[in-house]
Order: structure tokens, then sequence, then C-alpha cells
């Protein structure tokens, strides 16, 4: 009897410690209800907002110092492939709320620049997406506007960053993980710029506006 | 009272058994065979956690890792406190960059010590000089690095020095690869694979790994990128 009651303990233990460290939720990411809105004639609507300069994680810089590096002490090799722009921002819901973090890439290859994005969000997995710049950058729409590097301005701003390759000159939302695995679209980007310092650093808002369906 | 003590005793026991059978687990043990790479176009990508690798490295302050630079921004928020986000350089075998990532990750709701791992869920964008852009969509199984590196040196309190490979390659391709999607340039419209392997040679229990290396092979059928270059 006391054989049994021992061997039952120790199956009790083993079985009770294995289903415990498969049952348990070893890592859950909090979520916010996420603001989409779904269009009559199909589709998901939903924006993503970064606020400037509050929400930059990583600059690497554009030529001309509009935007500037970001932050300040980070430290870039000498050696760095030429026409290319890397950006990281902490990402937004509709309502202000921080949901995720992107990472915006520019690449220049044979007159074309091409813009792309991962939005990650914990709670729902990432989102891909990408788009052709318009022929002229940020730093020479703001230079056109007779902005500079080094001195401080305040105004409005409203610049549309994406020019196709999906219809009406909107990007392609190209899937990416778990909720978004089969999500494909479209997407406007928009930034809307009421200022910048005189180090460079700009102030206004980055909105992402995406339409995506699930690929069947 | 003697059974019931008795019980508590096997059921002691067990539990210990249990952990043994997690901690010697075949299932989250690395693959012993490393994902099979396409014919095609393919290209070494090797970076680091150097400085001059690893310009960005941020999280939610709670990590067992280093960040940089001294000024960057937490991901101090409730919702992104569990992230991983960083800027790597790619260098090619001879040192020189050749591309530039950027890699937010987390841990995946997908961990389960009994059947998958420590998963990680990584997803990167890389811009490969002259080349083109490309997303790649990674899952890792961290779990075989914790055991052999990280939770002994935690566990004597005493920094780690050797040289160990890991290829934690758990997805989301069917043989353990990461999903790679090409953008624009020569990758435009391609699907292929990106593996990483792990070379770890230094850990301090006080601030994490100090000497980790990626060496990442990218891999693209070879029809596919023609037909997209036509």
């Amino acid at each position: 009897m006391s054989r049994f009651v021992l061997i039952l303990g120790l199956l009790f233990g083993l079985l009770g410690g294995l289903a415990a460290a498969t049952m348990v939720e070893w890592v859950d990411h909090p979520r916010l209800r996420a603001h989409v809105s779904v269009q009559p004639n199909g589709g998901a609507l939903e924006q993503f907002v970064i606020r400037l300069p509050r929400d930059r994680i990583f600059d690497s810089g554009a030529p001309g110092g509009l935007p500037a590096r970001f932050p300040a002490d980070v430290e870039l090799p000498s050696n760095l492939p030429a026409g290319v722009h890397i950006e990281q921002f902490k990402l937004r819901d509709r309502e202000g709320e921080v949901i995720g973090v992107a990472a915006r890439h520019t690449q220049t290859l044979a007159a074309t620049t091409t813009a792309a994005w991962v939005l990650y969000l914990p709670g729902r997995g990432s989102l891909m997406l990408h788009h052709v710049e318009p022929s002229s950058g940020i730093a020479d729409e703001l230079n056109r506007r007779g902005l500079s590097a080094g001195t401080a301005w305040n105004g409005e701003v409203r610049l549309q960053r994406t020019a196709g390759p999906a219809v009406e000159g909107r990007g392609q939302v190209s899937g990416g993980s778990f909720e978004f695995a089969r999500h494909t679209g479209s997407y406007a980007e928009t930034w809307r710029l009421t200022g910048i310092d005189t180090e460079g650093q700009l102030r206004g808002t980055i909105e992402l506006d995406t339409l995506t369906v699930l690929d069947e | 009272m003697k059974y019931f003590m008795l019980f508590v005793v096997g059921l002691l026991l067990g539990a210990l058994l249990s952990a043994a059978v997690l901690w010697f687990n075949p299932l989250t043990a690395e693959s012993p065979t490393a994902p099979v790479l396409g014919h095609g176009i393919s290209a070494e990508l090797h970076t680091s956690l150097r400085s001059e690798d690893a310009p960005l490295l941020t999280h939610g302050g709670e990590r067992l890792l280093l960040t940089r630079p001294a000024s960057v921004p937490e991901l101090w928020e409730d919702l992104i406190r569990p992230m991983i986000a960083s800027v790597q350089w790619l260098r090619d075998a001879e040192g020189t960059v050749i591309g530039t990532a950027s890699r937010l990750g987390a841990y995946s709701r997908q961990t389960d010590p009994l059947r998958t791992g420590v998963i990680v869920e990584s997803t990167w964008l890389l811009s490969v000089d002259g080349a083109g852009m490309a997303f790649a969509v990674q899952r890792e199984n961290l779990w075989p690095m914790l055991k052999e590196v990280m939770l002994p040196a935690l566990l004597r309190r005493e920094p780690w020095q050797g040289d160990l490979h890991f290829t934690p390659a758990a997805g989301p391709r069917p043989d353990g690869a990461a999903q790679l999607l090409g953008i624009s340039g020569r990758l435009a419209g391609a699907e292929g694979q990106l593996v990483s392997t792990y070379r770890i040679s230094a850990f301090d229990p006080r601030v994490g790994p100090t000497g980790l290396e990626w060496y990442s092979v990218l891999s693209l059928p070879q029809a596919e990128v023609a037909v997209a270059g036509e």
C-alpha cells in the first residue's frame, strides 16, 4: 500500500508538472482593442500614428540633415551604404495609445526610391508595407519651401509619401505574421509637419492609413 | 498521516522528474539538421552585438541585455515593454558593410517548455546594398542557448566564456527557416528563406551576452529572381 501511494504521488507530480509546463501561458502580451472600421465593399480600415519628435527611437539621418541623426550620441560607421535611410518609431493607434514599434527603411536604386515599413504589434503580430516614394524626398520638399538644417521653422506642411505601386498611388500591404499573415491591401503614408528645430528634428505626425483584406 | 506524507514525497519526486524531463526534452532541443537552403542566389551576412555592428539596441529595461546608445529611448510603455528593437549593419565575409537591417521582436505566445521551447518571433527589414530590400519573418527557439550558457552562468553567478554555435531555426517555414519576401531591386517579388546561426563567446550574468555574433544566409530561388528582374 505504501509503495502504491508513493507511486501515485510520483505520477501526479510528474504529469501535473508537465501539464502545468504546457498549459501555463508563459508569454501573454497585453493588447488593446483594435480601432478597425469595416468598409461596406470589403476591407478593414485602420490608422496608425507616429508623433514627432516624441516617438522617435532611431534615425540614421538624411543627407542634408533633414531629418537629423537621432539619438545624437549614436555611432554610425563612415562606410555606410549610400542611399539608405533608417528610422524607428514608437507606433500609436488612432486614439494615441502606444501599441507597437515601427521600422522604416528607404533605399534608392536606379533613380527609384522605395520605402518599406514593419509595424510590430506584440499582441497581434507584424504588418509589412512598402511603397514607391515620390521623386522628391522629405528633405527636398522642405528645401523647396526654403527650409534647411540649422534654421528653425513653424508652420504646416502636408506631404503624401506614397506614390504606388498599388492603385491611386497607394502603397502595398504585403502580409506579415500571426494576425496579419494573410493580410493584403494598400495604404497611404502622410506626414503632417508643424515645425523643425535648429537641430533638424521634425515636429508633427506621420499617419499610416491601411486598407486590408484577408487573402483567400 | 503516513500515507499523506508518502503521497507528498511522491508528488515532490514527480515534480523533480518533470523538471528533468523538461531539461532533457528532445522536442525543445536544437534540431540536429539545419534547414536545407534552396538552389539559386544566396548571400552570407554577418553581424554582432558589438557597437560597430549594432548602433541601436533598446527594450523595456527589464531584460538582461545592454541598450545602446546611452540616450536611446526605452520601450517603457505597457504594450511594447516585451519588445526588443535593434539596428544592425550587415557585413560580408571580408567585413565590408553590405547592408543594413532593422529587427523588431518579442517572446512569442507559442513559447511552451514541453513542445516548442522558448520562442522569439522577429521581423526583419533588410536593405542589401545594390540588390534591394526584403522582409523576413523569423521564429527562433532560444531554449538550447539558455540551457547551455545563460542559466548555468546565472545560477553560478559567474561570467561564461567559450565558443558555442546554435542554429535556433523554428520557422515559420516548415523546414524551420525564416520566410523571406523581396520588396525592391533584384529581390522584388521573390520569396526565399533566411537561416541564422548564433556564435556565443561570452555571457556576463550582470549585463547579459557580451560576445554574440550572427551568421545568416539569405537564399532566393534563381528562377523567381530572374522573372522579377525581367
